[in-house]
C-alpha cells in the first residue's frame, strides 16, 4: 500500500513517529543547507516530545534555534526567511497556540505566491501538534485543522504512522508552498515500519490502510490507529471495513476515496475535532456531490462534541470519538 | 439478579400501549405464568404474565399510563435487590457514548410512510434496470431501500401488467398515422409507457454496454430437412426458432459467461438457461421468457414459445423470470444479417437473419444451393472476449446443423 | 560632498514618487485605479534616503502606502503603473494591487496590508541573511502606527538577541489612520523604546532626504559589520488624508501648512541647486522626462491585456 518509496533498498525496521520525524528533519537538514528549524525548547531541549532532540549538535546554533515565547513573530520570522531562499522548519509546540501566528501565517505566509501575482514561494513548514492527550485541558488539546484547511495557499498534512510522519515531512520540506504539519501527541510513541532508505510520500496521496468491501471508514491523526481497532472487531461481525487515510488534507485526495466509496457505498467519517464546520462535513459535500448515485446509506460523521475539552478524563474521552463509536456508527449505517 | 419487566409489542405497528390495570404490588412475590398487569393496545386488551419468579422490585408506569413497547415498565428480582445498584452496574462507557452519539448525524427519525426511501445507490441501480421502487420493502436502517433490495427484485422481477400497459395508451395523444398523408401538419407522439421504458432500456445498453459482434452462416438445409420429417410424423410444428432456442441452450452449457447479467464490474452467471424471445408490437419491444429451457424438450419448448409469443404481441407477459440470453429473430422477413442491441443486463444476444438460398462451393470443383441463415452474436465486451464469442459461435453453428430431434 | 550624479539621483527619484502618486491619484479620479490607495505624498525623502544607502542585493520590506519604497528601489514605473490598474503586465499580474506591490529584483519583498505585518517577514529576511552569512541587510519600513502591533516589540527583540541585519525604519507621519500619536502612545519618540532592548537608534527629519540618507548609511554600516540592528525613527507628515478617499479634516491646517512648507521634493530640488552641480534648467529637464515617462507608463497599462477568468481559473484552483 506505501508505495510512494522512492529507496533503493526496502530495509526496514521500526521505530517510532517522533524518532521518524527526527529522521526526516535530519535528513534534510544534511541534504539542503537552506533547511533549518526554529521553535521554543528546541534546540537544547530538544523539543518537548524530542522530535528534534541531537539537532543541535549537529548542525549548530544558527540552523536549530530556540526562540523566546513569542509565536507571532517567529512564525514571521520564518515566512520572511522563507520568502527570500531559506525552507524553514517553524515548530509550535501546541496548535493552541498557532492561534497567535495566523496574521503571519493565514495573512502573509498563505497568500504572498497569490498576492505577487502567483510568482513568488514561500517553502515554510511550520511544524505543530495538536488533539486530546490526558488531561491537557481546553487550551492544549484542541484540533484545529479545520482553521488552516478553509484558507486557500495552506497544504494541510496529518500523518497517522511514522512511515507516514517520515515520509510526508521530507516532502513538506521540499514542498514551495506553506505547508501546516500537525502531528498528535499522542502518536509520538508509536512504533511502526520504516524504511533504512530515503523516501518521500507524495502531498495529495492518500492511503488504504486496510482493505475492505463492506464500508469506507475515513479518518486520519490519531483517529486511524482507533480505527483500524474498530475494523478489526467489526471483522468478527462480519463487516469488512476499509480504512482510508487522506494523510494529506490538503490537497486531498479525492478520487481515493470515491473509488473507495463507489466500491462500498457506505461512508463513515471520523474526526476528532468538533463537529460544527469540521473537514468531515467537507469530505462528506464531496462524496455526496460526486458520488451521490452510489451512497447506500446516509454518510455517518462520527466527530467530537462541539464543546471546549474538559480536564476530567472520562468527560474528555467522552468528547472524542471513541472505538465503541465507530464500531456502532458502522453498524448503523449497514 | 433483578431484570426489568418489558411493555410487550401487542401489535405489529404500535409504538405505545396503554397499562390497564397491575394485577400486582410492589414487593410481592409473584411465580413464572402469574398474570402481572393488563395491557390495551388500540385493537385488544392482553393479560401479561410473569416469565421468570421472584419479587417485584419496583412498578414504574401507574394504571392507565402509557409506555413504549420494550420499555421497562417494573423490576422483578431477589427480595431486598435495589434496582439503583442494578442501574449502576450497568456498563459506564454507555454514558460517554450518548454523549458522543449526540454529535453524530442521526438517522433515527422514522421514515414517512407515504414516501418511498430508498438510498442514491437503489434507485441509480433501479433506473438502470426500470425498477419500480414503490413495490419494494426496504431491509435497510430505518426500512430505508437499499441497492440490496432492488438487486434482489430484480433478480425476480416482476414485469408490468397488461392492464398497466392497456391504461397507458389510452393516455396516447395521437395515434400513429398509417401514411404520413392522412395528416395535415406535423403531430408529435409521446411516448408510452412501454416506448418509454424500451427507449430507456436500450439507451442505456447502447451507451454503458461496449458490444462487439461475430457473425456466422448456419447451413440449414439438412436440418430444414429434419424438421420436415419430424413434424409430419409426430404431427407437431416445430418451428425453426423453437430449434434455434434449444440448440442456443444446449450450447450454452458450455459458455457458462452467456448465459450471465454483468453489472456493478460483475458477471453474475445463472444456473437457469432464461431464454427471452425479442418480440415487438406496436408500443415497443417486449421480451417474454421461456424459463429453465434446459430441463424442456423441443415440444414442451414449441407450445411454450407460441404462448409467450403470441402473448406479447398482445402486451401481455405472464413469464417472472429475468431473460439470461435472448434470441431476436428475423427470420420471417428477408433480412439477410442485422445487429442486435443487448437486453441489459444480459451479456448476450442473438440476431438471426433470414433464411435464404445460396450458391455454396462444395469440394473444389462443384457447387450446391443450400439454405443459410447468417447468426450475429452481440456481446458485452466487458465481461466476455472475442475468442469466447467466437467459439461460442462455432460450436452453436454445430449444433444447429446436427440438431436431431427425437 | 555628493557627487552630481547621486544628487540628481536623489532628486530624479523624489519626483518621480511625487508625480507618480499625484498623478495616479487623478487616475483614481478617473476610475482607471479602484480599490485602495494609500499615497506616499510628504514622506518621498525617507524612502529614498534610506535606499540611496542600500546595494542591489539588499531586501526591504514596505508598507500599506509603499509605493515609494518600490521607486526608491528602482522599480519600473510601467509595470507599477500596470499593477495598480490591475493589468496582466503588473508586478503582481492584476492580483496584487496597491496594497500588494513586490519587486524581487529590486529585493523589495513587497508592501503589506496588515500594518506591521511586513515586520516578521523583513526581520526574517535578516535571519537568512545571517544563517547564511551573507554580505547583506533587511531594511524593514515600517510605522507608529506600526509599533503598537505586538509584533513590532517581538521583532525588535528577536533581531536583538539574533545581532540580525535589520534596519528599522519607523516612518513616524504622527497618523496611526486618523488616530494621532499623542492618543496612541504616551511616549511619541518612538525611538526611545528600543532602550528597553538595547538596540541602537536614532531620530531624524524625515522632510531632509540627505539628512535620512546620512543616518541610514551609519545604521547600515553597523548592520553590515555585526552591529545590528538598528532603528531609524523618520519624523514626518502626510500631505493628505489616510487613503485618496479620506480627506483629512482630522488634521490641524496649521500642522499641514508647516509640514507642507518643509516639503521634502521642494527640499531636495533646492539641495540640487544649492549644491551648484546642476542648473535650474536641468532639472526642469529632469523633470519632463519623469512626466514623460509616467506617460508613456499610463499608456502602457492601459494598452496592457487583464488576466482572463480561465487564465485565473487554472491559477486559483492550486490554492
Amino acid at each position: 500500500m506505501n508505495q510512494a518509496v522512492t529507496g533503493k533498498n526496502q530495509q526496514k525496521r521500526n521505530i517510532m513517529y517522533r524518532e521518524a520525524l527526527n529522521e526526516a528533519l535530519r535528513e534534510e537538514m544534511r541534504r539542503d543547507p537552506s533547511v533549518f528549524v526554529m521553535g521554543v525548547g528546541i534546540a537544547e531541549r530538544g523539543g518537548s516530545y524530542k522530535v528534534t532532540a541531537g539537532l543541535l549538535e549537529e548542525f549548530g546554533g544558527k540552523r536549530v534555534i530556540d526562540t523566546p515565547i513569542a509565536e507571532a513573530s517567529f512564525t514571521g520570522l520564518g515566512v520572511g526567511a522563507a520568502i527570500t531562499g531559506m525552507r524553514p522548519v517553524v515548530e509550535i509546540l501546541f496548535i493552541d497556540f498557532t492561534l497567535l501566528t495566523l496574521d503571519q501565517v493565514i495573512n502573509q505566509a498563505a497568500k504572498y505566491k497569490f498576492m505577487t501575482g502567483d510568482t513568488r514561494s514561500v517553502p515554510l513548514v511550520l511544524r505543530t501538534q495538536g488533539g486530546v492527550g490526558n488531561g491537557l485541558a481546553a487550551q492544549h488539546s484542541q484540533s484545529l485543522e479545520a482553521l488552516f484547511y478553509h484558507i486557500p495557499g495552506l497544504k494541510l498534512v496529518m500523518p497517522s504512522t511514522p512511515y507516514d510522519a517520515k515520509g510526508l515531512l521530507k516532502s513538506a520540506i521540499r514542498c514551495d508552498d506553506p505547508v501546516i504539519f500537525i502531528e498528535h501527541k499522542l502518536l509520538y510513541m508509536n512504533e511502526g515500519e520504516v524504511p533504512e532508505d530515503d523516501y518521500c510520500i507524495e502531498l495529495g496521496k492518500g492511503d488504504i490502510k486496510r482493505s475492505g468491501k463492506d464500508v469506507t471508514l475515513i479518518a486520519w491523526s490519531n483517529m486511524v490507529p482507533r480505527s483500524l481497532s474498530a475494523a478489526q472487531k467489526l471483522a468478527e461481525d462480519g463487516i469488512d471495513v476499509e480504512v482510508i487515510d487522506p494523510r494529506t488534507l490538503v490537497p486531498l485526495d479525492k478520487e481515493l476515496i470515491l473509488e473507495s466509496v463507489r466500491k462500498t457505498e457506505h461512508v463513515v467519517i471520523v474526526q476528532e475535532a468538533v463537529r460544527r464546520g469540521g473537514i468531515a462535513s467537507d469530505i462528506a459535500s464531496i462524496i455526496q456531490a460526486e458520488a451521490f448515485d452510489y451512497l447506500d446509506a446516509p454518510i455517518e460523521i462520527i466527530a467530537g462534541m462541539n464543546t471546549p475539552i474538559p480536564f476530567n478524563l472520562i468527560l474528555e474521552s467522552a468528547c472524542i470519538p471513541q472505538e465503541t463509536d465507530i464500531v456502532e456508527s458502522v453498524k448503523k449505517c449497514m | 439478579m433483578s431484570e426489568p419487566i418489558i411493555m410487550p409489542q401487542v401489535g405489529q405497528d404500535i409504538e405505545k400501549a396503554v397499562i390497564l390495570e397491575w394485577r400486582v404490588c410492589e414487593n410481592d412475590h409473584v411465580s413464572k405464568g402469574d398474570i402481572l398487569f393488563v395491557v390495551e393496545s388500540d385493537k385488544a386488551i392482553f393479560e401479561i404474565e410473569a416469565e421468570t419468579s421472584g419479587v417485584i422490585l419496583k412498578i414504574l408506569f401507574e394504571e392507565g399510563e402509557e409506555a413504549k413497547v420494550f420499555e421497562p415498565v417494573a423490576y422483578i428480582g431477589e427480595p431486598g435487590e435495589s434496582i439503583e445498584k442494578m442501574e449502576a452496574s450497568g456498563d459506564s462507557s454507555k454514558t460517554e457514548q450518548s454523549i458522543v452519539h449526540r454529535q453524530t448525524v442521526t438517522t433515527d427519525l422514522p421514515l414517512e410512510l407515504s414516501k418511498t426511501h430508498a438510498s442514491p445507490s437503489a434507485r441509480r441501480i433501479a433506473r438502470e434496470y426500470d425498477v419500480d421502487l414503490s413495490g419494494i420493502s426496504g431491509t435497510g436502517p430505518n426500512g430505508r431501500i437499499c441497492k440490496r433490495d432492488v438487486l434482489n427484485m430484480i433478480d425476480h422481477r416482476d414485469i408490468p401488467s397488461p392492464s398497466e400497459l392497456q391504461n397507458t395508451s389510452a393516455m396516447k395523444t395521437h395515434s400513429v398515422p398509417v401514411t404520413i398523408k392522412e395528416i395535415s401538419k406535423d403531430i408529435e407522439i409521446q411516448f408510452s409507457k412501454m416506448r418509454k421504458a424500451t427507449a430507456e432500456r436500450l439507451t442505456l445498453s447502447k451507451q454503458t454496454i461496449p458490444h462487439f459482434y461475430h457473425a456466422i452462416d448456419v447451413d440449414m438445409t439438412a436440418t430444414l430437412d429434419h424438421r420436415k420429417e419430424y413434424n409430419k410424423s409426430a404431427n407437431s410444428r416445430i418451428s425453426v426458432n423453437d430449434i434455434l432456442v434449444m440448440a442456443v441452450a444446449t450450447t450454452l452449457n458450455r459458455f457458462p459467461l452467456l448465459n450471465a447479467h454483468v453489472f456493478d464490474n460483475k458477471i453474475s452467471i445463472k444456473k437457469a438457461v432464461n431464454i427471452g424471445i425479442a418480440v415487438s408490437n406496436d408500443e415497443g419491444l417486449l421480451v417474454p421468457v421461456i424459463p429453465d429451457v434446459a430441463a424442456l424438450g423441443i415440444r414442451e419448448i414449441s407450445l411454450l414459445s407460441h404462448e409467450i409469443i403470441q402473448n406479447a404481441r398482445q402486451g401481455i407477459l405472464k413469464t417472472k423470470s429475468p431473460a439470461s440470453f435472448t434470441i431476436s429473430n428475423m427470420s420471417m422477413y428477408q433480412i439477410n444479417y442485422f445487429i442486435p442491441i443487448i437486453n441489459p443486463p444480459e451479456c448476450a444476444i442473438l440476431g438471426v437473419g433470414g433464411l435464404q438460398k445460396r450458391v455454396i462451393p462444395i469440394g473444389k470443383t462443384q457447387t450446391a444451393v443450400r439454405d443459410i441463415i447468417t447468426l450475429t452474436l452481440a456481446c458485452d465486451h466487458r465481461a466476455v472476449d472475442g475468442d469466447y464469442a467466437a467459439r461460442f459461435l462455432k460450436s452453436l453453428k454445430r449444433n444447429i446443423e446436427h440438431f436431431a430431434l427425437k | 560632498m555628493y557627487s552630481k550624479e547621486f544628487l540628481t539621483n536623489l532628486y530624479r527619484q523624489l519626483f518621480t514618487i511625487r508625480i507618480f502618486e499625484s498623478r495616479c491619484i487623478q487616475l483614481y479620479r478617473k476610475g482607471l485605479i479602484r480599490g485602495y490607495f494609500h499615497p506616499y505624498l510628504g514622506e518621498e525623502a525617507i524612502a529614498v534616503g534610506v535606499c540611496a544607502a542600500l546595494k542591489k542585493n539588499d531586501y526591504i520590506t514596505s508598507t500599506h502606502r509603499g509605493h515609494g519604497h518600490c521607486i526608491a528601489r528602482g522599480a519600473d514605473i510601467n509595470r507599477m503603473v500596470a499593477e495598480l490598474l490591475g493589468k496582466k503586465t503588473g508586478y503582481c499580474r492584476g492580483l496584487g494591487g496597491s496594497m500588494h506591490i513586490a519587486d524581487h529584483s529590486g529585493g523589495n519583498i513587497g508592501a503589506n496590508g496588515i500594518v506591521g505585518g511586513g515586520i516578521p517577514l523583513g526581520t526574517g529576511a535578516a535571519l537568512g541573511i545571517s544563517i547564511r552569512n551573507e554580505d547583506r541587510v533587511s531594511v524593514v519600513f515600517t510605522s507608529d502606527g506600526a509599533t503598537n502591533n505586538g509584533v513590532f516589540g517581538e521583532s525588535l527583540n528577536l533581531a536583538a538577541i539574533w545581532n540580525l541585519p535589520l534596519l528599522i525604519v519607523v516612518e513616524n507621519n504622527q497618523y496611526a489612520v486618523s488616530t494621532p500619536i499623542d492618543k496612541s502612545t504616551r511616549e511619541p519618540d518612538i525611538y526611545k523604546r528600543c532602550i528597553g532592548y538595547c538596540v541602537d537608534s536614532s531620530v531624524v527629519d524625515g522632510n531632509d532626504v540627505l539628512e535620512v540618507y546620512e543616518q541610514a548609511q551609519k545604521a547600515v554600516e553597523k548592520c553590515r559589520s555585526g552591529k545590528g540592528p538598528i532603528l531609524i525613527e523618520a519624523k514626518t507628515y502626510r500631505h493628505g488624508g489616510h487613503h485618496v478617499n479620506d480627506p483629512g479634516h482630522y488634521m490641524p491646517k496649521e500642522q499641514l501648512e508647516y509640514y507642507k512648507s518643509k516639503d521634502p521634493v521642494v527640499k531636495g530640488r533646492s539641495l540640487l541647486l544649492e549644491s551648484g552641480a546642476v542648473s535650474e534648467k536641468e532639472i526642469v529637464s529632469i523633470e519632463e522626462t519623469v512626466k514623460r515617462e509616467f506617460e508613456e507608463a499610463v499608456d502602457f497599462a492601459q494598452e496592457s491585456p487583464e488576466m482572463t477568468v480561465d487564465e485565473f481559473r487554472a491559477i486559483g484552483e492550486v490554492y
